[in-house]
């Protein structure tokens, strides 16, 4: 039994190896197939660890209590005195900034923030058990060994290996041990790196801290820190105070110290503040200021970044194209396995009759697609992983631009993922051998002609037409990003049978017109129309992957087209400055330069929208509306500012405007009585123009150093006048701090829409002249560092889409700004066309990804064809040679097959131009929309589809020549097979 | 310093470094720790006791406890820093008006990291070198004292648990002297008065006002913010930590005594074993009248009853040789006091052969209604286990002896010790039974038993 199946194994071999093409053939799709999944399930698996480690984090410095006044710093002795008072939940957290590298080489250096944390509080049970959900697995296994050393025990540690983490060595020796944490994305960030310096301050030298950290990946460090308990922060030469005196420690070791003190080199770092593990409330920050005498203030932080459901859309995009690369893979294999059955049936037959049981013949069947498997998976997953390895800087720069997200290089089981693509495969593969073998028994069989029921050209009609209005009707019901690609799959399988029902009648169609003087291609087209039938899963193939490019080329095409033009409009001035400088010193710049210069700041704050109304409402209905959206969380807003001015207008890119006037609705916008806001918030609230937003809570945003602070604004002083007669409830909540981000608070009604590509959060453009004139505080820590420059006065023609104002000349500018503003200030001057190269750069890199899996898609559906192409040869040799004793030559025959399939091929390339725009649509208006919130023009570019159609093409053809050229269009009678 | 930071990796190989643990690791291995990697004990459910403070070291850098150096009252209330270790140990037998039980604990532990650079190392020679010049980088923080609270309250049903940890040298975890005051955050053991003086009976410490809150309240369930339950440690943090006033349990007790000071062992020199290789300075005052109020969760019970102190400062038991003990502080209803314990103890032999067995050496000290201690020797007291107790708490199950005979012929002592409920169990960084124990047989009563190394 088992010989038999060994040698009918063998048998099988032998045949493959006769005629290796098929078996190759085979294993090149399975090696294709699960390159992209092992791909496609590294990048899922990095962006979901990415994800997932991201919205981990133990310590956030998300309230911080610090001084009021900025020149102030707690002390030691108020940590002290305010844990005393109970204030249990406050943490005391010391920071500075150190540099990471690699050897000490200055390219590259990382900076970091060394975050001293007064670890001790958190050891307490009172932590412990509420913080985590999992808390000390191994409670009983501690001791107080931690606490002491004990060298006794170094010579059998040493054959202990490394966790994962890595060992940084201070510049200045490495004395004493450290133990810290860094975030796993943090150390995902760092390679070879493992010197740490001191930054190196002008004002101080860098400090004698001669340690050697060594840093375990924790999430509870926060990202870009490394987390050291503040007893090692404050060893060697930093110290709080500044009249702090070194103490020796050890007595016998005094003159070792003494040594090591001379070399010491001392900082003062004060205590950046006392984190606040539960946020206090204004009673308790009154009895901290009571107890310390001094004004503090509590910086809260929105930490939460949000990265939504965009990397989650992306992956499911992945997956639409692996699942899109499998089934194109599975026509391959269905086409490879039909020919390699065909061409094997004589020997087949031949081993039915020396007596090798149908089972047997199965079996050794499917161990021979086993054994392909298992040769070609492991090359797959090399391939898979070497190419998810290449792709990961693309991606990660794709998350981290596009998604604010995280990529990590994933982890995953090898072994798992061996296993998993492996019954994947070999299942697969069953069943369609199992298609082919039942195909191939079904030729066996006699069975009567069947008449061919072509459905007639009316009925094709009515079905196509009932089946393109159910689609448009499910389009309707798309409400989410799932359902949108569930809705794009939807839409590639209906035209894609809609091909199958038209192709024959196209070509029966162009049969007509061909006239009959040339026989020869008279016979390629009537020949295609019969062809057609059986080329069907080319067919699909071809035009599944050609429709999916077409609609991926013109979206990305009209996204680059609607960003590009956006950016041009909305950058109106010819020179960007980004700066750290304060806003007073900017302002001043205008009057010294040289050229007078025209300078609009970009201010922004933050508010929390809780929802909008339409504004002509009875109080009844605003009650209600206001009482329904209380129920969702507040979406925070960034609040800009718009400048009013000519220039600003024409810049102004509107989706929407009230009664498409944009002249009034601009003069209501200056005036205040309304603000535009983006498409993202719009969508979110369902906000239409007119409505009126409910804003609460506007506050100065958190800016990059942790100085600025948070003013609560009442919602009574800030909510349109409506909402306070109408909802005097509101206004109870006003906090006792009042606000000055506004000098005159516009009024919150929306008076248009704006396309806003690439913004994940709601935006409102507010006119510059409604924020904060008079406060210089206030104002810098609304100021966003971002300045738009132009010549004064703005030749209003000039400014938009002309050069001229470049022979200004950038560097001149940049050397006044400089010198006006000082040199240690961080200054960055773009010119307009700077800004959009770069914009541009970084679209075009976003999108390297799609490029390369479009025409894999592409390459995969060409070799498919080629193959159902042999599969056919084989059918219609008989024809053929027909033909060649008719005369024909043998290179016309081959030209004439040539042609046939082309245009098979330019047929539903025609047809999939449709579906591709209509796909292009669907992906912007419904999975755009639902993904990322917002939406933009589609453009139809008849280059790009062309380029798209001509690329297919092209490919088709040039695997076409490979079985074509190989094809003898004569009967060899010998071997042929009397069936 | 490779070799101490490789072996600190171990910490984590076998902990499996989550979140807590490495945190515990950065916050206790000051200047770098090793560990023991053989005696690790992963025998729960025996009741073999297994090393209270584990693995930690004793070392020749701190200062040893020597016989002939006696405790003096009410200098040696202080803080001892150059000890490796030490302990102000609370406990209360309370009753509230209406006829409900308490057990109430509240502890202040001191541990020296900064003197333990181990100088009488012979493995490596200049690995010790470079660790002893660990201790030369200046530390301008804290001065390498921890501090460790433990606050326990047992009502009939519930067990509220809190542990503290702090830093010294920063200013809110010390010992004060004058007026006597034991800070741990807010937790305030403080004399009433503050002269301090002479003599053996010092009232330097009594009269004092105990006042701490503590515990997290039994009835909490996770609170929803925005619908949905927090996700993150800081969120829940933010809604369940305390805020002054929010605590589950505040303590207020007035502490006097009405019997002296009693200086345990030889003149407050205490053996542990009966070669002295593991000895403590040590003494009592089991004479305290505590009254006060206890605050559960917002009702307020007007407590009285019986309280007992220990001050023990040692350099010798923090190591793998103490393995934990069973020690019993009973008040008697005659009036007389008994501190028993059995001490197990591990030798150089012990710990290289596998068995599981360890020296144990039992003692006590009987304490007349009058004040005068007799101490009782291992010969004369036998301290045995009758009942076994499984106690879930944390993740693993284990058993402790919960229930004793402790029998002394030679004054008529035959004690049946019950606990006074099931579990009562400190689930603290380092894990013990902390409980209140009621006394039947030839005297009745009431006390503290703490289990360690269990």
């Amino acid at each position: 039994m088992l010989r038999t199946l060994l040698l009918t194994l063998s048998s099988l071999l032998a045949m493959a190896r006769h005629r290796p093409w098929e078996p190759l053939l085979i294993m090149a799709a399975i090696i294709l197939a699960n390159a992209g999944l092992v791909a496609v399930l590294l990048i899922n698996e990095g962006a979901t660890q990415g994800e997932l480690l991201q919205s981990k984090q133990g310590l956030t410095l998300g309230s911080i209590i610090t001084p009021a006044d900025s020149r102030t710093r707690f002390a030691q002795s108020d940590y002290a005195t305010l844990r005393k008072q109970g204030f249990t939940q406050l943490v005391v957290i010391a920071e500075r900034d150190i540099t990471l590298s690699c050897n000490g080489s200055e390219p590259t250096a990382t900076t970091l923030t060394l975050l001293g944390v007064d670890t001790q509080p958190l050891l307490g049970s009172a932590f412990r058990k509420r913080g985590f959900e999992a808390p000390a697995q191994n409670d009983s296994a501690l001791s107080l060994s931690y606490l002491s050393q004990n060298a006794k025990k170094f010579s059998e540690m040493e054959n202990q290996q490394t966790p994962a983490g890595r060992e940084l060595r201070s510049n200045s020796g490495g004395d004493f041990a450290v133990n810290g944490l860094i975030h796993p994305l943090t150390n995902a960030k760092l390679a070879c790196h493992d010197t740490l310096n001191e930054i190196d301050r002008k004002s101080a030298p860098s400090p004698y801290w001669p340690a050697t950290v060594s840093a375990y990946v924790s999430s509870f460090a926060p990202q870009n820190t490394i987390l050291i308990s503040i007893d090692e922060f404050y060893r060697g030469g930093v110290t709080i105070e500044n009249d702090e005196p070194v103490k020796p420690v050890i007595p016998d070791n005094a003159k070792r110290a003494q040594e090591k003190q001379a070399k010491q080199q001392k900082a003062y770092v004060p205590l950046s503040g006392f984190i606040a593990l539960s946020s206090l409330s204004h009673q308790h920050l009154t009895q901290i200021e009571t107890l310390l005498g001094i004004p503090v203030k509590q910086t809260t932080s929105n930490t939460d970044n949000d990265t939504g459901s965009l990397p989650d859309s992306f992956r499911l995009n992945l997956w639409a194209m692996s699942g899109l690369m499998g089934v194109v893979a599975l026509f391959i294999v269905l086409n490879a396995l039909n020919l390699m059955y065909r061409t094997r049936l004589p020997n087949i037959i031949r081993l039915r009759q020396l007596g090798i049981s149908q089972r047997i013949l199965s079996v050794a069947l499917f161990t021979e697609l086993l054994v392909y498997c298992v040769i070609s998976i492991p090359i797959g997953m090399f391939i898979g992983f070497q190419a998810a390895s290449w792709l990961s800087p693309v991606i990660n720069g794709t998350f981290t631009s596009l998604f604010n997200a995280v990529f990590v290089n994933p982890d995953v089981n090898l072994l798992f993922t061996f296993g998993f693509a492996l019954t994947t495969t070999f299942i697969s593969l069953v069943v369609f051998s199992l298609v082919s073998i039942i195909k191939l028994s079904n030729a066996l069989t006699v069975a009567p002609a069947k008449k061919e029921n072509a459905l007639g050209q009316f009925a094709v009609g009515l079905i196509s037409s009932c089946a393109l209005l159910l689609l448009f009707i499910a389009e309707k019901f798309v409400s989410s990003t799932a359902s949108a690609l569930f809705f794009v799959a939807l839409l590639l399988l209906t035209s894609c049978a809609l091909v199958l029902l038209w192709l024959p009648i196209l070509s029966k169609l162009l049969t007509r017109f061909v006239p009959k003087q040339w026989p020869v291609f008279h016979y390629v087209i009537a020949n295609m129309h019969l062809l057609s039938s059986k080329t069907r899963l080319a067919v699909c193939a071809f035009f599944i992957a050609l429709t999916a490019n077409i609609g991926m080329n013109t979206m990305t095409d009209s996204f680059r087209d609607a960003t590009k033009h956006w950016l041009t409009q909305r950058l109106y001035a010819p020179f960007y400055l980004y700066t750290d400088a304060p806003l007073r010193r900017i302002e001043s710049l205008s009057t010294k330069s040289l050229p007078t210069l025209a300078l609009t700041p970009l201010l922004k704050a933050e508010g929390a929208v809780i929802g909008s109304h339409a504004q002509e409402e009875t109080h009844k209905e605003i009650h209600r509306e206001t009482h329904e959206v209380s129920n969702s969380p507040p979406s925070y807003v960034s609040i800009s500012s718009y400048p009013v001015h000519q220039n600003g207008k024409k810049a102004l890119v509107l989706d929407d405007v009230i009664n498409n006037d944009l002249n009034t609705v601009w003069r209501e916008f200056t005036e205040g009585k309304g603000v535009f806001i983006n498409q993202q918030l719009a969508f979110a609230l369902n906000a239409k123009l007119g409505h009126t937003l409910d804003i609460e809570n506007i506050r100065l945003r958190k800016t990059t150093n942790s100085s600025s602070s948070a003013v609560n604004t009442s919602n009574e002083a800030y909510s349109s006048p409506q909402d306070k007669t109408t909802d005097p409830t509101q206004g109870s909540q006003s906090s006792s701090s009042n606000s000055n981000v506004f000098a005159a608070t516009p009024q919150w009604k929306v008076l248009g829409i704006y396309p806003d590509y690439g913004n994940l959060n709601g935006q409102i453009l507010v006119p510059l002249p409604s924020f904060n004139r008079n406060d210089v505080l206030i104002r810098d820590q609304l100021f966003s560092g971002v300045v738009a420059i132009y010549p004064e006065p703005p030749i209003e023609t000039n400014v938009i889409g002309d050069n001229k104002q470049s022979t200004f000349g950038k560097d001149i500018l940049e050397q006044q700004l400089k010198s006006q503003l000082g040199e240690h200030r961080e200054i960055a001057l773009y010119t307009r066309q700077a800004l959009l190269d770069t914009s541009m750069q970084t679209f075009d890199r976003t999108f390297v990804l799609t490029d390369g899996l479009n025409i894999t898609t592409l390459l995969v559906a060409g070799v498919a064809f080629a193959v159902s192409l042999t599969v056919l040869t084989i059918g219609s040799a008989a024809q053929l040679s027909v033909l060649r004793a008719l005369g024909v030559s043998q290179l016309k025959v081959k030209v004439s097959l040539f042609a046939q399939y082309l245009l098979l091929c330019f047929i539903s390339a025609l047809l999939a131009i449709p579906f591709g725009v209509y796909l292009a649509y669907v992906f912007i208006q419904q999975v755009n929309r639902h993904a990322f919130n917002w939406v933009y023009p589609l453009s139809i570019n008849a280059e790009v589809i062309l380029s798209s159609v001509g690329l297919s093409l092209l490919i088709v053809s040039l695997v076409l020549l490979l079985p074509l050229g190989k094809l003898k269009p004569k009967i060899d009678l010998r071997q042929e097979v009397q069936l | 310093m490779t070799n101490q930071l490789r072996s600190t990796n171990t910490t984590f190989l076998r902990f499996k470094a989550n979140i807590f643990l490495v945190l515990v690791a950065v916050c206790f291995t000051l200047n770098a720790c090793t560990e023991n990697p053989k005696d690790e004990n992963e025998t729960l459910g025996t009741s073999t006791p297994n090393g209270f403070f584990g693995n930690m070291q004793s070392s020749d850098a701190f200062t040893p406890v020597k016989r002939g150096n006696t405790v003096e009252l009410p200098r040696d209330h202080m803080s001892h820093p150059d000890f490796q270790l030490e302990w102000w140990y609370l406990t209360f037998v309370l009753s509230a008006e209406d006829g409900q039980e308490f057990g109430l604990q509240y502890t202040l532990f001191r541990f020296n990291t900064e003197l333990d650079a181990p100088q009488s190392t012979k493995a490596n020679a200049e690995n010790s070198a470079e660790v002893n010049a660990n201790n030369h980088i200046a530390k301008n923080w804290s001065d390498g004292q921890q501090w460790m609270g433990h606050a326990s309250l047992h009502t009939a049903e519930q067990h509220y648990f809190e542990e503290r940890f702090a830093s010294g040298g920063v200013g809110n975890a010390y010992v004060n002297q004058q007026p006597f005051t034991t800070v741990i955050d807010d937790w305030v053991w403080k004399a009433a008065q503050a002269e301090v003086q002479t003599g053996p009976e010092s009232k330097a410490m009594f009269p004092s006002v105990l006042t701490f809150a503590f515990g997290q309240s039994s009835t909490h369930h996770p609170v929803k913010i925005n619908g949905k339950i927090p996700a993150t440690a800081a969120d829940s943090l933010s809604e369940l930590n305390d805020t002054p006033g929010l605590s589950a349990v505040k303590v207020s007790l007035n502490l006097d005594t009405y019997g002296p000071f009693i200086k345990q062992g030889d003149n407050g020199y205490s053996k542990k074993t009966q070669d002295e290789r593991l000895r403590s300075y040590y003494y009592s005052q089991p004479f305290i009248n505590a009254e006060g109020t206890l605050n559960i969760e917002g009702n307020s019970v007007k407590v009285a009853g019986k309280g007992w102190f220990d001050h023990e400062w040692t350099s010798h038991l923090a190591n793998s040789e103490a393995m934990g003990w069973d020690w019993f502080s009973l008040h008697l209803d005659d009036g007389s006091k008994l501190m028993a314990f059995r001490m197990h103890a591990m030798n150089e032999n012990m710990k290289n052969s596998t068995s599981k067995h360890s020296e144990i050496f039992t003692t006590a000290s009987y304490i007349a209604e009058n004040g005068a201690k007799e101490i009782i020797d291992q010969a004369n007291v036998s301290i045995t286990p009758t009942a076994y107790e499984t106690i879930n708490e944390g993740e693993s199950a284990r058993s402790a002896p919960t229930a004793w005979r402790i029998q002394i012929p030679e004054k008529d002592i035959d004690l049946s010790i019950r606990p006074f409920k099931e579990s009562q169990w400190n689930n603290s960084l380092f894990p013990y039974y902390e409980g209140r124990v009621e006394i039947k047989g030839s005297h009745s009563g009431s006390g503290f038993m703490e289990l360690t190394g269990y």
